[in-house]
């Protein structure tokens, strides 16, 4: 192999363990909230170092260069979607786990 | 001055994108279309103080850049340890914190930067303060001592 696929290789390794303890997280965290910590956060995170990576192997440097404007997007995109779901949700009035019991 | 900007960006978003140098006809379009846009833009009143804050934040943002990368591993992390952890290790609440950045681009980024943090997610911005869904103690704690805030008025140039 050569180096730069070994670079490559990391990052879509990196990349994919944030992105399987998000969705473990996903599944662990007790309410909608706590989930979307986990969900929010990692995509940002996991999708940045696999588009970041591939740019090691890209052709050329076209090709580069909109990894990083899709990488640059998506991290504007995703808190601000988690934003939108989060607020969503508070106005139709879910109540968040509390432990011991919700006092609000 | 916001629109010489405007149309440069344009230019060279394209001018990257395509990257057909070479044929006259795409070039002619690509310009064609800036003008276009540049023309409705303005028609529309798109290109303001929010849409566009000024040269001195796209420096800035350089440097706030790296901070915010760096909370991004951070948290990641720390969802990945919580995520992981046998035993849950989490608490959440939410908080209601004071804010006092003065223009539109900089709430948002501070809100969003707040979702970006270990354990916290904005849930709404109100007139003065935001509304924070934090997964521990600790992380409620670590938006409330202001450093981030501090970090985003710096960007923001109001300090």
């Amino acid at each position: 192999m050569e180096w730069n696929e070994l670079v490559t290789a990391a990052f879509l390794a990196l990349g994919c363990i944030f992105s399987l303890g998000g969705s473990i997280g996903l599944l662990r965290f007790p309410d909608f909230y706590a989930r979307l910590h986990a969900a929010g956060k990692t995509d940002s995170l996991a999708q940045a170092l696999i588009l970041l990576g591939l740019i090691f192997v890209s052709p050329n440097w076209g090709v580069s260069f909109r990894l990083v404007i899709i990488t640059l997007l998506l991290l504007f995109t995703a808190p601000t979607a988690t934003h939108a779901i989060t607020k969503a949700a508070r106005l139709d009035g879910l109540r968040h786990w509390q432990k011991g019991g919700s006092d609000e | 001055m916001r629109y010489i900007t405007f149309v440069l960006a344009l230019c060279g978003f394209y001018a990257l994108l395509s990257g057909q140098f070479h044929n006259t006809f795409l070039m002619a379009v690509g310009a064609g279309c800036i003008a276009l846009i540049v023309f409705l833009s303005a028609r529309m009143a798109l290109v303001d103080e929010e849409s566009y804050p000024g040269n001195g934040v796209i420096l800035r943002a350089l440097f706030y850049a790296p901070y915010l990368v760096w909370q991004v591993i951070l948290s990641n992390i720390d969802v990945l340890k919580r995520a992981l952890s046998p035993a849950l290790p989490v608490a959440p609440r939410m908080v209601e914190i004071p804010y006092s950045t003065r223009t539109a681009f900089g709430t948002v980024t501070f809100a969003n930067s707040i979702t970006l943090t270990p354990g916290t997610v904005t849930v709404e911005v109100g007139e003065d303060t935001m509304l924070i869904h934090a997964l521990t103690a600790e992380a409620a704690e670590g938006v409330k001592d202001g450093s981030m805030e501090a970090q985003v008025k710096r960007l923001e140039g109001t300090k």
